[in-house]
Protein backbone atom coordinates (compact mmCIF):
# COMPACT_ATOMS: atom_id res chain seq x y z
CA UNK A 1 0.00 0.00 0.00
CA UNK A 2 1.24 3.89 -0.25
CA UNK A 3 0.64 5.36 2.61
CA UNK A 4 0.78 9.15 3.19
CA UNK A 5 1.78 9.90 6.85
CA UNK A 6 0.76 13.77 8.62
CA UNK A 7 2.65 14.10 11.80
CA UNK A 8 3.89 17.14 13.25
CA UNK A 9 5.72 15.92 16.07
CA UNK A 10 9.32 14.14 14.58
CA UNK A 11 10.02 11.26 16.86
CA UNK A 12 6.11 10.47 16.36
CA UNK A 13 6.42 10.90 12.52
CA UNK A 14 9.81 8.97 12.21
CA UNK A 15 8.40 5.61 14.44
CA UNK A 16 5.26 5.70 12.07
CA UNK A 17 7.67 5.35 8.86
CA UNK A 18 9.95 3.08 10.37
CA UNK A 19 6.78 0.91 11.72
CA UNK A 20 4.84 1.19 8.25
CA UNK A 21 7.77 0.48 6.33
CA UNK A 22 8.66 -2.46 8.21
CA UNK A 23 5.33 -4.31 7.05
CA UNK A 24 6.16 -3.64 3.79
CA UNK A 25 4.58 -0.17 2.98
CA UNK A 26 5.79 2.46 0.30
CA UNK A 27 5.30 5.40 2.85
CA UNK A 28 5.55 8.80 2.72
CA UNK A 29 5.64 11.74 5.43
CA UNK A 30 4.53 15.24 5.91
CA UNK A 31 5.59 17.39 8.79
CA UNK A 32 2.15 18.97 8.73
CA UNK A 33 -1.60 18.65 7.24
CA UNK A 34 -1.01 21.58 4.57
CA UNK A 35 2.41 19.38 3.59
CA UNK A 36 0.31 16.37 3.28
CA UNK A 37 -2.25 17.72 1.17
CA UNK A 38 0.18 19.08 -1.15
CA UNK A 39 1.34 14.98 -1.72
CA UNK A 40 -1.97 14.23 -1.65
CA UNK A 41 -3.15 15.93 -4.72
CA UNK A 42 -0.22 14.54 -6.71
CA UNK A 43 -1.99 11.12 -5.96
CA UNK A 44 -1.33 7.47 -5.53
CA UNK A 45 -1.97 6.82 -1.65
CA UNK A 46 -4.10 4.29 -0.36
CA UNK A 47 -4.48 4.97 3.00
CA UNK A 48 -3.98 8.44 5.00
CA UNK A 49 -2.59 7.97 8.23
CA UNK A 50 -2.81 11.54 9.98
CA UNK A 51 -2.68 13.47 13.43
CA UNK A 52 -5.30 15.85 15.05
CA UNK A 53 -3.65 18.68 15.56
CA UNK A 54 -1.15 19.75 12.89
CA UNK A 55 0.25 23.57 12.27
CA UNK A 56 -0.95 25.19 9.05
CA UNK A 57 -3.86 22.67 7.98
CA UNK A 58 -5.47 20.20 11.32
CA UNK A 59 -6.38 16.77 10.49
CA UNK A 60 -9.95 16.98 10.37
CA UNK A 61 -9.38 19.55 7.78
CA UNK A 62 -7.13 17.48 6.35
CA UNK A 63 -10.04 14.37 5.93
CA UNK A 64 -12.15 17.02 4.97
CA UNK A 65 -10.45 18.22 1.94
CA UNK A 66 -9.31 14.88 0.82
CA UNK A 67 -12.95 13.36 0.92
CA UNK A 68 -14.04 16.77 -1.25
CA UNK A 69 -11.42 15.61 -3.92
CA UNK A 70 -12.33 14.23 -6.88
CA UNK A 71 -9.51 10.78 -6.40
CA UNK A 72 -10.50 7.93 -8.63
CA UNK A 73 -10.66 5.43 -5.94
CA UNK A 74 -11.73 5.24 -2.04
CA UNK A 75 -8.53 6.25 -0.22
CA UNK A 76 -8.97 4.82 3.70
CA UNK A 77 -8.41 7.68 6.31
CA UNK A 78 -7.15 6.54 10.23
CA UNK A 79 -6.49 9.41 12.28
CA UNK A 80 -4.49 9.35 15.06
CA UNK A 81 -5.93 10.68 18.40
CA UNK A 82 -4.80 10.88 22.30
CA UNK A 83 -6.35 8.58 24.45
CA UNK A 84 -7.61 11.51 26.39
CA UNK A 85 -9.76 12.83 23.09
CA UNK A 86 -12.47 10.07 22.73
CA UNK A 87 -14.95 12.79 22.05
CA UNK A 88 -13.01 13.75 18.57
CA UNK A 89 -14.30 10.68 17.42
CA UNK A 90 -17.69 12.11 16.48
CA UNK A 91 -15.78 15.05 14.69
CA UNK A 92 -13.49 13.04 12.79
CA UNK A 93 -15.93 10.57 11.68
CA UNK A 94 -18.34 13.02 10.63
CA UNK A 95 -15.26 14.87 8.69
CA UNK A 96 -14.08 11.35 6.73
CA UNK A 97 -12.30 9.39 8.72
CA UNK A 98 -12.75 5.67 8.33
CA UNK A 99 -10.47 4.62 11.79
CA UNK A 100 -9.10 6.07 14.51
CA UNK A 101 -5.33 4.63 16.32
CA UNK A 102 -4.72 6.04 19.62
CA UNK A 103 -1.99 8.29 20.82
CA UNK A 104 0.53 6.47 21.97
CA UNK A 105 0.09 4.06 19.65
CA UNK A 106 0.80 0.43 19.69
CA UNK A 107 2.58 -1.17 17.34
CA UNK A 108 -0.09 -4.33 17.22
CA UNK A 109 -2.69 -1.89 16.95
CA UNK A 110 -1.14 0.03 14.57
CA UNK A 111 -0.50 -2.95 11.94
CA UNK A 112 -4.55 -4.44 12.45
CA UNK A 113 -5.75 -1.22 11.84
CA UNK A 114 -3.74 -0.76 8.92
CA UNK A 115 -4.68 -4.42 7.81
CA UNK A 116 -7.88 -3.74 7.97
CA UNK A 117 -7.96 -0.57 6.01
CA UNK A 118 -6.04 -2.60 3.14
CA UNK A 119 -9.19 -5.04 3.43
CA UNK A 120 -11.30 -2.08 2.64
CA UNK A 121 -8.95 -0.62 0.33
CA UNK A 122 -8.78 -3.71 -2.06
CA UNK A 123 -12.28 -4.39 -1.77
CA UNK A 124 -12.89 -1.02 -2.89
CA UNK A 125 -10.49 -1.44 -5.44
CA UNK A 126 -12.22 -4.74 -7.04
CA UNK A 127 -15.42 -3.27 -6.60
CA UNK A 128 -13.84 -0.07 -8.64
CA UNK A 129 -13.01 -2.56 -11.54
CA UNK A 130 -15.77 -4.11 -11.31
CA UNK A 131 -17.85 -1.19 -11.79
CA UNK A 132 -15.55 -0.12 -14.35
CA UNK A 133 -15.96 -3.34 -16.30
CA UNK A 134 -19.63 -3.53 -16.58
CA UNK A 135 -19.25 -0.11 -17.66
CA UNK A 136 -17.37 -0.74 -20.26
CA UNK A 137 -20.03 -3.79 -21.16
CA UNK A 138 -22.76 -1.54 -21.08
CA UNK A 139 -21.09 1.18 -23.37
CA UNK A 140 -20.24 -2.01 -25.79
CA UNK A 141 -23.51 -3.32 -25.70
CA UNK A 142 -24.88 -0.21 -26.55
CA UNK A 143 -23.16 0.50 -29.17
CA UNK A 144 -23.95 -3.22 -30.39
CA UNK A 145 -28.02 -2.31 -29.83
CA UNK A 146 -27.41 0.92 -32.03
CA UNK A 147 -25.43 -0.84 -34.86
CA UNK A 148 -28.33 -3.26 -34.71
CA UNK A 149 -31.17 -1.02 -34.41
CA UNK A 150 -29.39 0.82 -37.54
CA UNK A 151 -28.97 -2.07 -39.66
CA UNK A 152 -32.85 -2.87 -38.54
CA UNK A 153 -33.52 0.45 -39.69
CA UNK A 154 -31.89 -0.06 -43.40
CA UNK A 155 -34.05 -3.01 -43.87
CA UNK A 156 -37.07 -0.96 -43.73
CA UNK A 157 -38.81 0.46 -47.15
CA UNK A 158 -36.21 2.85 -48.70
CA UNK A 159 -38.68 5.63 -49.15
CA UNK A 160 -42.68 6.54 -49.85
CA UNK A 161 -43.91 5.39 -53.31
CA UNK A 162 -45.32 7.61 -55.54
CA UNK A 163 -46.43 7.44 -59.16
CA UNK A 164 -49.58 8.14 -61.21
CA UNK A 165 -51.64 4.83 -60.05
CA UNK A 166 -50.50 4.61 -56.45
CA UNK A 167 -49.03 6.77 -53.55
CA UNK A 168 -47.82 4.84 -50.17
CA UNK A 169 -46.06 6.29 -47.12
CA UNK A 170 -45.26 4.75 -44.12
CA UNK A 171 -44.31 5.50 -40.16
CA UNK A 172 -42.52 3.11 -37.75
CA UNK A 173 -41.77 4.02 -34.15
CA UNK A 174 -39.94 1.40 -32.37
CA UNK A 175 -40.26 1.77 -28.59
CA UNK A 176 -36.61 0.62 -27.74
CA UNK A 177 -33.16 0.93 -29.45
CA UNK A 178 -34.52 -2.17 -31.37
CA UNK A 179 -38.18 -3.03 -32.71
CA UNK A 180 -40.50 -6.07 -32.82
CA UNK A 181 -42.34 -4.66 -36.02
CA UNK A 182 -41.54 -5.12 -38.81
CA UNK A 183 -42.68 -3.28 -42.49
CA UNK A 184 -42.27 -3.82 -45.97
CA UNK A 185 -43.75 -1.81 -48.81
CA UNK A 186 -42.27 -2.74 -52.65
CA UNK A 187 -43.76 -2.20 -55.93
CA UNK A 188 -42.55 -4.98 -57.91
CA UNK A 189 -42.07 -4.68 -61.94
CA UNK A 190 -43.45 -0.63 -61.07
CA UNK A 191 -47.10 -2.31 -61.31
CA UNK A 192 -47.10 -4.58 -58.49
CA UNK A 193 -47.24 -3.21 -54.77
CA UNK A 194 -46.40 -5.25 -51.50
CA UNK A 195 -46.93 -4.27 -48.16
CA UNK A 196 -47.24 -6.10 -44.90
CA UNK A 197 -46.73 -5.17 -41.02
CA UNK A 198 -45.18 -8.07 -38.79
CA UNK A 199 -45.34 -7.21 -35.18
CA UNK A 200 -43.15 -9.98 -32.73
CA UNK A 201 -44.41 -10.49 -29.41
CA UNK A 202 -42.41 -9.12 -26.61
CA UNK A 203 -39.36 -6.58 -27.08
CA UNK A 204 -35.77 -6.26 -27.03
CA UNK A 205 -33.09 -7.95 -29.33
CA UNK A 206 -35.36 -11.53 -29.36
CA UNK A 207 -37.97 -9.92 -30.61
CA UNK A 208 -36.14 -7.80 -33.41
CA UNK A 209 -34.00 -11.02 -34.51
CA UNK A 210 -37.32 -12.37 -35.46
CA UNK A 211 -38.49 -9.51 -37.48
CA UNK A 212 -35.44 -9.30 -38.72
CA UNK A 213 -35.53 -12.92 -39.95
CA UNK A 214 -39.04 -12.49 -41.17
CA UNK A 215 -37.99 -9.19 -43.12
CA UNK A 216 -34.82 -11.04 -44.93
CA UNK A 217 -37.28 -13.79 -45.50
CA UNK A 218 -39.70 -11.57 -47.48
CA UNK A 219 -37.32 -8.98 -49.07
CA UNK A 220 -37.64 -8.87 -53.03
CA UNK A 221 -34.42 -8.32 -53.61
CA UNK A 222 -32.57 -11.83 -54.18
CA UNK A 223 -35.82 -12.63 -55.60
CA UNK A 224 -35.27 -15.82 -56.40
CA UNK A 225 -35.78 -16.93 -52.74
CA UNK A 226 -38.03 -14.34 -51.29
CA UNK A 227 -41.12 -15.76 -50.39
CA UNK A 228 -43.12 -12.78 -51.17
CA UNK A 229 -42.58 -14.52 -55.10
CA UNK A 230 -44.27 -17.68 -56.92
CA UNK A 231 -43.16 -19.02 -59.93
CA UNK A 232 -44.16 -17.77 -63.31
CA UNK A 233 -47.67 -18.12 -64.39
CA UNK A 234 -48.17 -19.00 -60.94
CA UNK A 235 -52.07 -18.47 -59.67
CA UNK A 236 -51.05 -14.95 -57.43
CA UNK A 237 -50.97 -11.30 -58.90
CA UNK A 238 -48.37 -11.33 -61.23
CA UNK A 239 -44.98 -12.62 -59.50
CA UNK A 240 -46.55 -11.87 -56.58
CA UNK A 241 -48.01 -15.37 -54.75
CA UNK A 242 -50.92 -15.57 -52.81
CA UNK A 243 -50.34 -13.73 -49.47
CA UNK A 244 -52.00 -16.72 -47.80
CA UNK A 245 -49.24 -18.95 -49.29
CA UNK A 246 -46.68 -16.56 -48.11
CA UNK A 247 -48.31 -16.72 -44.55
CA UNK A 248 -48.25 -20.23 -44.01
CA UNK A 249 -44.56 -20.72 -45.28
CA UNK A 250 -43.50 -18.26 -43.04
CA UNK A 251 -45.65 -20.37 -40.17
CA UNK A 252 -44.02 -23.74 -41.23
CA UNK A 253 -40.30 -21.61 -40.71
CA UNK A 254 -41.04 -20.48 -37.69
CA UNK A 255 -42.75 -23.38 -35.81
CA UNK A 256 -39.76 -25.41 -37.10
CA UNK A 257 -37.74 -23.05 -34.98
CA UNK A 258 -37.02 -22.43 -31.73
CA UNK A 259 -38.69 -18.72 -31.26
CA UNK A 260 -38.05 -19.16 -27.37
CA UNK A 261 -41.94 -19.61 -27.02
CA UNK A 262 -42.27 -15.93 -28.95
CA UNK A 263 -44.88 -15.38 -32.21
CA UNK A 264 -45.60 -13.15 -34.45
CA UNK A 265 -48.75 -11.46 -36.21
CA UNK A 266 -48.70 -10.18 -39.49
CA UNK A 267 -50.57 -8.87 -42.57
CA UNK A 268 -50.12 -8.90 -46.03
CA UNK A 269 -51.18 -7.18 -48.81
CA UNK A 270 -50.71 -7.49 -52.54
CA UNK A 271 -51.60 -5.29 -55.15
CA UNK A 272 -52.22 -4.97 -58.87
CA UNK A 273 -51.75 -1.20 -58.98
CA UNK A 274 -52.97 -1.14 -63.19
CA UNK A 275 -56.03 -3.66 -62.59
CA UNK A 276 -57.04 -2.51 -58.60
CA UNK A 277 -57.53 -6.13 -57.99
CA UNK A 278 -55.65 -7.07 -54.11
CA UNK A 279 -55.85 -9.55 -51.70
CA UNK A 280 -54.29 -9.49 -47.93
CA UNK A 281 -53.91 -12.70 -45.83
CA UNK A 282 -53.65 -11.97 -41.68
CA UNK A 283 -52.47 -13.98 -39.27
CA UNK A 284 -53.31 -13.10 -35.88
CA UNK A 285 -52.82 -9.27 -36.78
CA UNK A 286 -55.77 -6.32 -36.73
CA UNK A 287 -58.00 -5.98 -39.42
CA UNK A 288 -56.46 -3.04 -41.98
CA UNK A 289 -59.15 -0.35 -42.98
CA UNK A 290 -60.16 0.35 -46.35
CA UNK A 291 -61.84 3.67 -46.88
CA UNK A 292 -64.24 4.27 -49.56
CA UNK A 293 -65.23 7.81 -50.75
CA UNK A 294 -64.09 8.94 -47.28
CA UNK A 295 -65.90 6.17 -45.08
CA UNK A 296 -64.84 2.90 -44.02
CA UNK A 297 -65.84 -0.57 -46.34
CA UNK A 298 -66.57 -3.70 -43.82
CA UNK A 299 -63.64 -5.98 -44.57
CA UNK A 300 -63.73 -10.20 -44.56
CA UNK A 301 -62.26 -10.81 -40.55
CA UNK A 302 -61.27 -14.26 -42.35
CA UNK A 303 -57.53 -15.29 -40.87
CA UNK A 304 -55.42 -17.41 -38.93
CA UNK A 305 -53.74 -17.92 -35.94
CA UNK A 306 -50.29 -16.12 -35.36
CA UNK A 307 -47.36 -17.49 -37.37
CA UNK A 308 -45.10 -19.50 -34.56
CA UNK A 309 -47.79 -20.93 -32.92
CA UNK A 310 -49.73 -23.70 -34.96
CA UNK A 311 -47.62 -26.17 -37.27
CA UNK A 312 -49.89 -26.20 -40.19
CA UNK A 313 -52.37 -23.44 -39.87
CA UNK A 314 -54.52 -22.42 -42.46
CA UNK A 315 -54.56 -18.87 -43.67
CA UNK A 316 -57.16 -17.46 -45.92
CA UNK A 317 -56.65 -14.92 -48.77
CA UNK A 318 -59.02 -12.02 -48.99
CA UNK A 319 -59.88 -10.67 -52.55
CA UNK A 320 -60.41 -6.87 -52.80
CA UNK A 321 -61.32 -4.40 -55.64
CA UNK A 322 -59.93 -1.24 -55.38
CA UNK A 323 -62.12 1.58 -56.76
CA UNK A 324 -59.82 4.95 -57.74
CA UNK A 325 -59.63 6.84 -54.07
CA UNK A 326 -59.42 4.17 -52.25
CA UNK A 327 -57.30 4.35 -49.31
CA UNK A 328 -55.96 1.32 -47.64
CA UNK A 329 -54.08 1.18 -43.61
CA UNK A 330 -52.08 -1.49 -42.47
CA UNK A 331 -50.56 -0.93 -38.74
CA UNK A 332 -49.29 -2.93 -35.66
CA UNK A 333 -51.20 -2.93 -32.31
CA UNK A 334 -48.91 -0.47 -30.83
CA UNK A 335 -51.58 1.90 -32.60
CA UNK A 336 -54.77 0.33 -30.98
CA UNK A 337 -53.04 -0.63 -27.66
CA UNK A 338 -51.37 2.84 -26.45
CA UNK A 339 -53.11 4.20 -23.69
CA UNK A 340 -53.86 7.78 -22.64
CA UNK A 341 -52.26 8.27 -19.42
CA UNK A 342 -54.91 10.40 -17.56
CA UNK A 343 -57.04 7.20 -17.36
CA UNK A 344 -55.50 3.81 -19.12
CA UNK A 345 -58.03 4.06 -21.96
CA UNK A 346 -56.66 2.63 -25.33
CA UNK A 347 -56.46 4.63 -28.53
CA UNK A 348 -59.05 1.87 -30.02
CA UNK A 349 -59.89 0.56 -33.29
CA UNK A 350 -62.99 3.41 -33.26
CA UNK A 351 -60.68 5.86 -32.99
CA UNK A 352 -58.27 5.13 -35.23
CA UNK A 353 -61.16 4.31 -38.17
CA UNK A 354 -62.55 8.21 -36.92
CA UNK A 355 -58.87 9.71 -37.27
CA UNK A 356 -58.02 8.37 -40.87
CA UNK A 357 -61.42 9.37 -42.04
CA UNK A 358 -60.95 12.46 -40.84
CA UNK A 359 -57.58 12.96 -42.58
CA UNK A 360 -59.56 11.96 -45.90
CA UNK A 361 -58.10 14.86 -47.64
CA UNK A 362 -54.84 14.76 -46.15
CA UNK A 363 -51.87 13.90 -48.46
CA UNK A 364 -50.36 9.88 -48.04
CA UNK A 365 -47.41 11.41 -47.14
CA UNK A 366 -48.29 14.04 -44.73
CA UNK A 367 -51.07 11.37 -43.29
CA UNK A 368 -48.75 9.01 -41.88
CA UNK A 369 -47.39 12.30 -39.97
CA UNK A 370 -50.53 13.60 -38.84
CA UNK A 371 -51.52 10.42 -37.89
CA UNK A 372 -48.73 9.78 -35.38
CA UNK A 373 -48.99 13.22 -33.82
CA UNK A 374 -52.58 12.17 -33.21
CA UNK A 375 -51.22 9.24 -30.92
CA UNK A 376 -48.33 11.19 -29.67
CA UNK A 377 -51.21 13.77 -28.20
CA UNK A 378 -53.39 10.50 -27.02
CA UNK A 379 -50.06 9.05 -25.50
CA UNK A 380 -48.58 12.47 -23.87
CA UNK A 381 -45.31 11.71 -25.45
CA UNK A 382 -44.05 10.61 -28.85
CA UNK A 383 -42.50 7.50 -26.94
CA UNK A 384 -44.99 5.07 -27.10
CA UNK A 385 -45.04 2.03 -24.67
CA UNK A 386 -45.36 -0.28 -27.85
CA UNK A 387 -43.68 -0.21 -31.64
CA UNK A 388 -45.93 1.85 -33.84
CA UNK A 389 -45.87 0.90 -37.25
CA UNK A 390 -48.37 2.26 -40.03
CA UNK A 391 -48.39 2.03 -43.67
CA UNK A 392 -50.94 3.65 -45.78
CA UNK A 393 -51.87 3.07 -49.61
CA UNK A 394 -54.08 5.32 -51.95
CA UNK A 395 -54.83 4.05 -55.27
CA UNK A 396 -55.31 6.42 -57.95
CA UNK A 397 -56.80 4.66 -60.85
CA UNK A 398 -55.68 2.45 -63.50
CA UNK B 1 19.77 -7.73 29.15
CA UNK B 2 17.34 -5.36 30.12
CA UNK B 3 18.40 -2.37 32.77
CA UNK B 4 16.18 -2.77 36.07
CA UNK B 5 17.68 0.47 38.10
CA UNK B 6 15.38 2.22 40.29
CA UNK B 7 15.35 5.65 38.68
CA UNK B 8 14.96 4.22 35.76
CA UNK B 9 11.64 2.03 36.31
CA UNK B 10 10.19 5.38 37.74
CA UNK B 11 10.73 7.43 34.58
CA UNK B 12 9.38 4.54 31.79
CA UNK B 13 8.93 1.17 31.41
CA UNK B 14 12.31 0.25 29.46
CA UNK B 15 10.82 -3.38 28.22
CA UNK B 16 7.68 -1.72 26.90
CA UNK B 17 9.71 0.95 24.96
CA UNK B 18 12.31 -1.85 23.40
CA UNK B 19 9.24 -3.62 22.16
CA UNK B 20 8.19 -0.15 20.30
CA UNK B 21 11.56 0.22 18.94
CA UNK B 22 11.42 -3.53 17.92
CA UNK B 23 14.57 -3.59 19.92
CA UNK B 24 16.15 -1.61 17.66
CA UNK B 25 18.72 0.84 19.25
CA UNK B 26 20.17 2.63 16.19
CA UNK B 27 16.73 3.79 15.75
CA UNK B 28 16.28 4.56 19.86
CA UNK B 29 19.34 6.34 19.87
CA UNK B 30 17.65 8.20 16.89
CA UNK B 31 15.03 9.08 18.56
CA UNK B 32 16.81 10.00 21.83
CA UNK B 33 18.66 12.49 19.87
CA UNK B 34 15.31 13.99 18.66
CA UNK B 35 13.72 14.17 21.68
CA UNK B 36 17.60 15.83 23.53
CA UNK B 37 16.79 18.61 20.19
CA UNK B 38 13.14 18.74 19.38
CA UNK B 39 11.95 17.98 23.27
CA UNK B 40 14.19 20.89 24.65
CA UNK B 41 13.63 23.52 22.24
CA UNK B 42 9.60 22.72 22.65
CA UNK B 43 10.23 23.25 26.61
CA UNK B 44 11.95 26.26 26.51
CA UNK B 45 9.20 27.21 23.37
CA UNK B 46 6.55 26.38 26.77
CA UNK B 47 8.73 28.36 29.20
CA UNK B 48 8.72 31.41 26.93
CA UNK B 49 4.63 31.02 26.53
CA UNK B 50 4.38 30.31 30.05
CA UNK B 51 5.79 33.59 30.69
CA UNK B 52 4.29 35.52 27.99
CA UNK B 53 0.52 34.52 29.40
CA UNK B 54 0.17 33.06 25.85
CA UNK B 55 -2.03 30.25 26.75
CA UNK B 56 -3.08 29.13 23.25
CA UNK B 57 0.56 28.78 22.44
CA UNK B 58 0.85 27.26 25.96
CA UNK B 59 -1.87 24.39 25.50
CA UNK B 60 -0.37 23.73 21.82
CA UNK B 61 3.22 23.36 22.92
CA UNK B 62 2.52 20.87 25.43
CA UNK B 63 0.15 18.81 23.27
CA UNK B 64 2.85 18.21 21.29
CA UNK B 65 5.61 17.66 23.54
CA UNK B 66 3.21 14.97 25.28
CA UNK B 67 3.07 13.50 22.11
CA UNK B 68 6.62 13.78 21.55
CA UNK B 69 7.38 11.87 25.04
CA UNK B 70 4.60 9.18 24.36
CA UNK B 71 7.03 7.49 22.36
CA UNK B 72 9.08 6.85 25.19
CA UNK B 73 6.42 4.96 27.46
CA UNK B 74 6.79 7.23 30.26
CA UNK B 75 3.75 8.04 31.75
CA UNK B 76 4.91 9.73 34.68
CA UNK B 77 6.70 11.91 32.58
CA UNK B 78 3.84 12.37 29.35
CA UNK B 79 0.96 13.47 32.44
CA UNK B 80 3.15 15.89 33.77
CA UNK B 81 2.93 17.02 30.14
CA UNK B 82 -0.69 16.49 29.97
CA UNK B 83 -1.17 18.72 32.97
CA UNK B 84 0.36 21.69 31.06
CA UNK B 85 -2.06 21.26 28.40
CA UNK B 86 -4.65 21.60 30.08
CA UNK B 87 -4.00 24.32 31.74
CA UNK B 88 -2.69 26.41 28.83
CA UNK B 89 -6.04 25.28 26.98
CA UNK B 90 -8.43 26.23 30.26
CA UNK B 91 -6.70 29.53 30.14
CA UNK B 92 -4.82 28.73 33.47
CA UNK B 93 -2.15 30.82 33.50
CA UNK B 94 -0.82 29.96 37.25
CA UNK B 95 -1.21 26.31 36.89
CA UNK B 96 0.58 26.35 33.63
CA UNK B 97 3.39 27.73 35.74
CA UNK B 98 3.45 25.44 38.16
CA UNK B 99 3.09 22.27 36.01
CA UNK B 100 5.51 23.35 33.49
CA UNK B 101 8.00 24.27 36.43
CA UNK B 102 7.37 20.35 37.20
CA UNK B 103 7.94 18.69 33.34
CA UNK B 104 11.23 20.59 33.08
CA UNK B 105 13.34 18.55 35.27
CA UNK B 106 11.52 15.17 34.94
CA UNK B 107 12.04 15.43 30.90
CA UNK B 108 15.41 16.59 31.36
CA UNK B 109 15.81 13.13 34.11
CA UNK B 110 14.09 11.46 31.12
CA UNK B 111 16.13 12.38 28.29
CA UNK B 112 19.46 11.23 30.41
CA UNK B 113 18.58 8.00 31.76
CA UNK B 114 17.15 7.18 27.94
CA UNK B 115 20.48 8.32 26.68
CA UNK B 116 22.40 6.06 29.61
CA UNK B 117 20.06 2.99 28.15
CA UNK B 118 21.29 3.77 24.47
CA UNK B 119 24.62 4.12 25.92
CA UNK B 120 24.63 0.83 28.03
CA UNK B 121 23.00 -1.39 24.86
CA UNK B 122 25.20 0.05 21.72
Amino acid sequence: MRILVAEDERITRASLVRHLEGWGHSVTAAEDGAKAWEHFQAGGFDIVITDWEMPRLSGPELVKRIRESAVATYVYVLMLTSRSDKSDIVTGIEAGADDFVSKPFDREELRVRVLAGERVVRLERTLHDQNRELAAAGDRMRHDLNSAARLQRAMLPRKAIENPRVRAAWTYVPTDELAGDAIGLELIGDRYLVAYVIDVSGHGVPAALLSVTAMHALAPAGEGASLLLGPPGGDGLGPVQPPARTVAELNRRFCASDNDGRFLTMVLFAFDTHSGHATFARAGHPLPVLLRAGAPVRLSDDGGFPLGLVDGGAYQDVPLKFQPGDRFFLYSDGFLEQARPADGKEFGEERLRSLLVSLADTPVPQLVTCATDALAEWAGEKRFADDMSLVAIEWAGP
Amino acid sequence: MARRGATVAQLFDEAELMAHVDNDVAFLADTVQMLETDGRALMVELQTAVAAGDAPAVGRTAHTLKGMISNFCSPVVQALAQDVEKAGKAGDGAGAAVASAKLQPALEALIVELAAVVRARS
